[in-house]
C-alpha cells in the first residue's frame, strides 16, 4: 500500500466535504486523499481542483486511513469510521451533529488516547464554531456560568435531514447540575442574527452543543440550544421529509451568549458568524484538521474545540482569516 | 343540544375576545436597542471592554 501519511484525508465530497477541500487547497499545500461513496462525486471535486498546485487524489478507504489525519465530512454516524481510520493510525476531526454519534464518539477517548491519537468531536459550525467563540467570549469575564446557542439554517442535504429529525427529538440541556430533556419544537425565542440574517424564532432541538460545551467548559451551570424553525418545519417535524432538501441551505448563521461575571457585575456578551452553514463548518473542520497534522494540538484522547488544552485563540484566528467574518452584539 | 350552545358560546366569545386582541391591542416598543459589530481579527481583539451589558 502507498504511504500517504503526509497527506490529509477527507471523507464526503458533498457540500461540507468540498467546503473543506476548498480551504485545505487554498491554505496548504499538503496533499489531499478524497474518499466518498459516490465515486463520481468524489471525481468531480478532485477534477474541480486539478489545476491547483494541491495534488487531490481519489481514493479507497484503505488508502484514506494512512493519512496523518482524517475528515469525516461525511453523514453521520461518524464513530464505526473513527474506530476504523483510528485503528488503522490516523488522527480524527470529526464533523458530527448527531447527538448520538457525538455520544458515541466521546466513549472513545480511553481508546483513542491508548493510541496516542487526537479525536477532535464536532469541529463544525454548530458544534464546533461555538467552541470557540465561547472560548473567546470567556476571557471578557471573570467568570462564566450560562451559554446559549442559536442556530439559523443548514448545511448539505445530509444537515437539513439532521434538521429536521432535531425539532422532532428530545432536546438536551443543562440546568443547574443536571441534563433536562424537553421536547424539540418549545420553547420559542426570538433570536437576533447578524445581517442579513436578522431576527428569527428558534425552538428546542436535540442539537449536540450542549453535550460539547459541557465537556469544554465543565463549570458552566446553564447550557441551551435552539435551532430556527417556522411554522412548516414544525408541524411536519415528526413525519418524514415531504419535499426533498436543497442542494444547499441559503443564508445561515449563529450566535452564542454567554452570561458571568466581570468586576463583580453580571454581564451578557453575544457574538455570532453570519456565512452558509457548510461553508463555517468546512473552514473550521479544515483549520482543525490542518492544526492536528502540523501538531499544534497535542491533546491525546477525544477532545472538542473551546477546551482550554487547545489553541482555540490560534484556530480562531485562522477561522476569521480563511473568510468568516465574526459580529458582536452591542446594545442595551 | 343545551352542550353544543355553550361550546359554540365559549368558542364565539373567545373568538371575539382574540379579535379585539388583535385589532385593538398595543405591543410595548422593546425596550432593547443595539445592532451587530463586525470584528475584524487583524485589529479589534474580541476582548472588548465596551461591549454591551444587557
Amino acid at each position: 500500500m502507498i504511504d500517504f501519511s503526509g497527506a490529509i484525508g477527507v471523507i464526503g465530497a458533498g457540500v461540507t466535504g468540498s467546503r473543506v477541500v476548498e480551504h485545505l487547497v487554498a491554505t496548504s499545500s499538503l496533499p489531499i486523499l478524497l474518499h466518498d461513496q459516490d465515486l463520481y462525486g468524489a471525481q468531480r471535486l478532485a477534477a474541480v481542483h486539478r489545476s491547483h498546485n494541491v495534488a487531490v487524489s481519489v481514493v479507497d478507504f484503505e488508502a484514506v486511513s494512512t493519512a496523518s489525519v482524517v475528515v469525516l465530512a461525511c453523514g453521520s454516524p461518524h464513530a464505526p469510521l473513527a474506530q476504523k481510520i483510528l485503528a488503522r493510525g490516523a488522527s480524527v476531526v470529526s464533523l458530527s451533529d448527531d447527538v448520538s454519534d457525538v455520544m458515541n464518539l466521546l466513549k472513545m477517548h480511553d481508546e483513542v488516547a491508548a493510541k496516542n491519537k487526537t479525536l477532535v468531536v464536532g469541529a463544525a459550525a454548530s458544534p464546533g464554531m461555538t467552541g470557540l467563540l465561547l472560548s473567546s467570549l470567556q476571557s471578557n469575564f471573570d467568570e462564566i456560568d450560562e451559554a446559549h446557542v442559536a442556530l439559523h439554517g443548514t448545511g448539505g442535504p445530509n444537515c437539513a435531514v439532521q434538521h429536521h429529525r432535531a425539532l422532532a427529538g428530545q432536546s438536551i440541556g443543562w440546568h443547574d447540575g443536571e441534563w433536562l430533556r424537553r421536547p424539540g419544537g418549545s420553547g420559542r425565542e426570538l433570536c437576533w442574527f447578524p445581517e442579513p440574517v436578522g431576527a428569527y424564532d428558534c425552538y428546542r432541538a436535540e442539537m449536540a452543543d450542549p453535550v460539547l460545551l459541557k465537556k469544554a467548559q465543565p463549570h458552566l451551570q446553564r447550557i441551551t440550544a435552539r435551532v430556527s424553525a417556522n411554522r412548516r418545519d414544525r408541524f411536519t417535524a415528526r413525519l418524514p421529509m415531504l419535499v426533498p432538501p436543497h442542494a444547499e441551505g441559503g443564508m445561515g448563521a449563529l450566535r452564542i451568549e454567554v452570561r458571568g461575571f466581570r468586576n463583580g457585575s453580571r454581564i451578557v456578551e453575544i457574538a455570532g458568524v453570519a456565512e452558509r452553514v457548510a461553508q463555517i463548518a468546512g473552514v473550521v473542520g479544515a483549520t482543525t484538521a490542518l492544526f492536528v497534522h502540523r501538531g499544534q494540538i497535542t491533546t491525546t484522547g477525544t477532545c472538542v474545540l473551546g477546551q482550554d488544552s487547545l489553541p482555540n485563540a490560534e484556530i480562531l484566528r485562522d477561522v476569521l482569516t480563511g473568510g468568516i467574518r465574526l459580529h458582536q452584539f452591542v446594545g442595551t | 343540544m343545551n352542550f353544543i350552545r355553550r361550546v359554540l358560546m365559549v368558542l364565539g366569545i373567545a373568538g371575539i375576545a382574540g379579535a379585539l386582541l388583535r385589532v385593538r391591542g398595543k405591543s410595548e416598543p422593546s425596550s432593547q436597542r443595539g445592532g451587530w459589530r463586525p470584528l475584524n481579527p487583524t485589529t479589534d481583539s474580541i476582548v472588548d471592554q465596551t461591549s454591551s451589558q444587557n
